[in-house]
């Protein structure tokens, strides 16, 4: 075989010789351009800060023991805070008592808020809630802190739901579905959203406000479930299957949307079985769970970078809470087992996690785990990574 | 101050980074390994939504195969220990590629005597040009091993002995060489459906690369992790540890210090200063040159002018599916899917310029492994390149996530019209990646997933040839996409090892 591309192959021969010289040559005789930063990723940047330096700018009583805060960006630090999907939380980060302190927070205001460099996170009083106390009573108007970027799955894709979403919330699980609610008002999100809102007592309601004027809006209507108390033009009871179908719309299709309390979730995940509707039209937003388990005191010996130290871990306490207490910050985002950003590894000992965690079997094999939803059952050596 | 001292600082744990570290742990270097992300292997990596685990990309290994009949990847993999932790199997067919326009249809089977009989059947009278073309490839093949390793000074009495068709075709493009040896024009247009791989048009595209490429996909076929690409990323961290390697996550090296024209250190995230005489950075020489080193002067000139010599290849976007049906339901029995709006590769080249153009690699992942997703599930990645700078263009400080899912629409939507198949509403889970998601999370520059453009005198076989010659910034290679052997799984963990070894050279210069 021969195989020619100009008429005499010696010079093709030629040519390959002086690849080198021209491409040389090529180089040397080229201009400079200087290194720029590209458009693509400083919106990168803007899009997925790796952190967001924040300052409360407003406190509002929701109810006894619900506030809202206003928070800003801290200028020092950065200018802009992050847009996102309505329906999106952030992880903040609070200075309690000279250590870092993170939880996972829906967003409750409008993405078109966030333009104009406002977030609004809404805090029930949980018991024993650490944080939850914490700025319910302590956290005042001026005080700093920081959040990750905005994120999470409980965000409407016109790709993937139906047009219809049936938004369940219970309690203060509310706070992503009224960010949906005002995107949908602001004409950010464009889809019709039946909000069917559980409570315990009227008194427990919260943005009754802002929810009776975002009703006033065609696509928008809101059913208040009033577990406890009688009244009218609300419906009684627990949210349930035949309540769903009542407000649900007859000849379309729907999706449902969840997010409050697990007990609550839990029977409707229970309920929704009823309407046989398929999974990919029903999409849930679950809290922390937490493991029941005794007392009882480790220690863990802890490898990040070149540093090795140990501190004390309580067993009925996450592994996350525990680097959080002794001051080590690593990077966490969802709380819940699902994001991976926490992800850590063992050395040696053992763990016990919540169901909600989820790894690639690869991860697992190497031991690979999420402190955010881990809990110690033996003294640990673990190795984990700064934020 | 707290100060550290390594051997050597890799910069980042892409294909690239991962062999490079491993590579010199394993030859008793004092290696950190430093990535910024919170998982390692830059795009070869996954993620889960809902019941379906996804990966960051395409995964199909290049130059493996298998023990009787494998590929230098294949034998690195080997030789670094590597083989007996991983699994991989065998993609079912080499292509199908569609043509949206006309809806013409062809799919190619892999083993060249099957390969040349199907483009006999589709074009009759290629089959001596379609076999002289594998021909070829064998003689590219055992040229290019030579060059490798005569080390920069291949014998030129060695060359045109044993590789005279190698010589001759060596400088020119695909579309080419193609015509000399009289190949039908849909015979081409079918052969060259592996362009996109690359991301260059067939006539500026060095033929020794693609027909290279073509030949080994052909001869060895597609190999993909069983347990997904994480597995690969996720084993060589361990085997990097194992032989004493360190690997920080979740902190990286904001700049690189020089003495003396030379690399002396680096300075992480997190404010700790690494000290070295050897760096092998993954991350882009863009990153390196443009923020990294602060003081330009020290760069060597002809660094520099690389700037204005090459050209950035395609922006990445990715859409990742997962569908409540069965492929069988869904009528998916191809595993690839090419869909382009021209089988002429330099018209699809210059059509994805444009943001709304569609043209696509789609995965049925499923076809290779069944067990991808639950029972009566299927996973779905389509892969698009755009080849300019317009996705900043279209994007502001509030259409971002718009945007995604009009472009999403549109890629759904070809994919539906080219083949067929209805999969709008079987979608579950959907998740897309822009230029904008690879520029978070790898920094590449622009959304570039390709690296440079192979093109003209920066193609690949220039490249290779030249990287003995050219003037480096003293202690600094580069591996990777970026690097020389372009983008790719294979041709970036092929340029890890390239570069570890360039590496160990330059510390025996250091004695």
């Amino acid at each position: 075989m021969k195989v020619k591309v100009s008429l005499i192959g010696v010079l093709d021969m030629l040519k390959f010789k002086n690849l080198k010289k021209n491409r040389l040559n090529a180089i040397n005789n080229s201009e400079i351009k200087p290194y720029r930063e590209y458009e693509v990723n400083k919106l990168a940047d803007y899009y997925h800060p790796k952190k967001q330096y924040l300052i409360i700018k407003e406190i509002v009583e929701e109810n006894k023991d619900t506030k809202s805060f206003y928070l800003i960006p801290d200028e020092e630090y950065n200018d802009k805070l992050a847009y996102f999907k309505s329906g999106s939380y952030i992880s903040l980060f609070v200075n309690v008592d000279n250590n870092i302190v993170s939880r996972a927070y829906a967003i409750s205001s409008s993405p078109k808020q966030a333009l104009e460099n406002i977030y609004r996170i809404t805090v029930k009083r949980k018991e024993d809630g650490y944080l939850s106390n914490y700025l319910l009573d302590k956290a005042k108007v001026g005080d700093k802190l920081f959040a990750s970027e905005p994120g999470g799955f409980l965000t409407y894709s016109s790709i993937r739901d139906a047009k219809n979403v049936i938004a369940i919330a219970g309690g203060v699980g509310i706070t992503p579905f009224i960010s949906m609610a005002k995107a949908i008002n602001d004409g950010i999100e464009d889809f019709n959203l039946t909000i069917i809102y559980g409570v315990n007592k009227v008194s427990d309601i919260i943005f009754k406000n802002e929810l009776d004027n975002l009703s006033s809006n065609s696509k928008i209507k809101v059913i208040y479930v009033i577990r406890d108390e009688e009244v009218s033009n609300c419906e009684k009871g627990l949210i349930c299957a035949e309540i769903i179908k009542k407000y649900a719309p007859k000849d379309e299709k729907y999706s449902i949307f969840a997010s409050g309390p697990n007990g609550m979730l839990d029977y409707l995940n229970s309920e929704i079985s009823k309407l046989n509707i398929a999974n990919k039209y029903f999409r849930i937003e679950r809290s922390p769970e937490t493991l029941d388990l005794e007392n009882k005191e480790f220690t863990i010996k802890i490898h990040c970078e070149n540093e090795v130290f140990s501190i004390k871990a309580m067993q009925n306490e996450t592994i996350l809470n525990a680097l959080e207490r002794s001051n080590l910050l690593i990077r966490s985002k969802c709380h819940l087992g699902g994001c991976g950003y926490c992800r850590s590894k063992i050395l040696k000992g053992e763990i016990k996690t919540t169901k909600l965690n989820k790894q690639a079997e690869i991860d697992k094999k190497f031991n690979y785990f999420h402190p955010c939803c881990s809990y110690p059952v033996s003294d640990l050596e673990i190795e984990v990574y700064k934020y | 101050m707290n100060e550290l001292n390594y051997d050597a600082v890799v910069i980042g744990s892409g294909n690239g980074g991962l062999i490079a570290a491993l590579r010199l742990a394993k030859s008793n270097k004092k290696v950190l390994l430093v990535e910024r992300h919170i998982l390692p292997g830059g795009f070869a990596t996954g993620f889960s939504r809902g019941r379906f685990y996804f990966e960051a990309s395409l995964h199909e290994l290049c130059d493996f195969g298998h023990e009787d009949l494998h590929g230098n990847l294949y034998s690195l993999f080997k030789e670094l220990d590597l083989l007996d932790k991983l699994h991989f199997v065998d993609v079912p067919e080499a292509f199908r590629v569609i043509n949206a326009k006309t809806k013409e249809s062809y799919e190619m089977p892999f083993g060249v005597d099957n390969f040349i009989n199907k483009m006999e059947e589709y074009v009759p009278g290629s089959r001596k040009s379609v076999t002289t073309f594998f021909k070829l490839g064998e003689e590219i093949k055992n040229a290019m091993d030579y060059l490798n390793k005569s080390h920069g000074k291949p014998e030129t009495k060695v060359l045109k002995e044993k590789f005279p068709n190698f010589m001759r075709v060596a400088v020119y493009s695909v579309d080419k060489v193609l015509k000399a040896i009289k190949m039908p024009k849909k015979a081409q247009e079918i052969l060259n459906t592996y362009w996109s791989y690359l991301g260059t048009a067939t006539d500026e595209l060095g033929f020794v690369h693609y027909c290279i490429m073509v030949y080994l996909y052909i001869t060895l076929k597609a190999q993909i992790p069983v347990e997904r690409s994480h597995q690969i990323s996720a084993t060589i961290i361990e085997e990097i540890k194992k032989c004493g390697g360190d690997v920080y996550f979740g902190d990286g090296v904001k700049e690189i210090l020089l003495k003396d024209g030379q690399v002396n250190g680096v300075v992480l995230d997190s404010g700790k200063i690494i000290r070295t005489k050897h760096i092998i950075s993954n991350a882009s020489p863009e990153s390196v040159y443009g923020s990294m080193i602060k003081d330009k002067k020290q760069i060597p000139e002809q660094q520099l002018k690389l700037s204005g010599f090459r050209k950035l290849s395609g922006r990445g976007f990715s859409l990742f599916l997962g569908l409540n049906k069965s492929k069988e339901e869904l009528g998916l029995n191809s595993y690839s899917y090419f869909i382009y709006d021209s089988l002429n590769t330099r018209e699809a080249f210059e059509s994805m310029k444009d943001l709304n153009n569609f043209n696509q690699v789609t995965v049925v992942l499923n076809n290779a492994l069944s067990d991808a997703s639950p029972k009566g599930t299927t996973i779905m990645y389509m892969t698009s390149l755009y080849f300019s700078d317009v996705f900043d263009k279209e994007i502001n400080e509030s259409n971002y996530f718009d945007l995604k899912d009009k472009l999403a629409k549109g890629y759904i939507k070809k994919f539906e019209e080219a083949t067929g198949c209805k999969i709008f509403d079987a979608i579950e889970e959907i998740e897309v990646a822009t230029p904008l998601t690879y520029a978070h999370y790898t920094s590449t520059p622009d959304g570039s997933i390709y690296g440079y453009l192979t093109a003209g005198l920066d193609n690949m076989l220039p490249r290779l040839n030249t990287m003995y010659d050219e003037t480096i910034l003293k202690g600094l290679r580069f591996a990777g996409g970026h690097g020389v052997r372009s983008s790719g799984y294979n041709s970036s963990y092929l340029s890890g090892d390239l570069a570890a070894k360039f590496t160990l050279a330059d510390m025996k210069e250091d004695k």
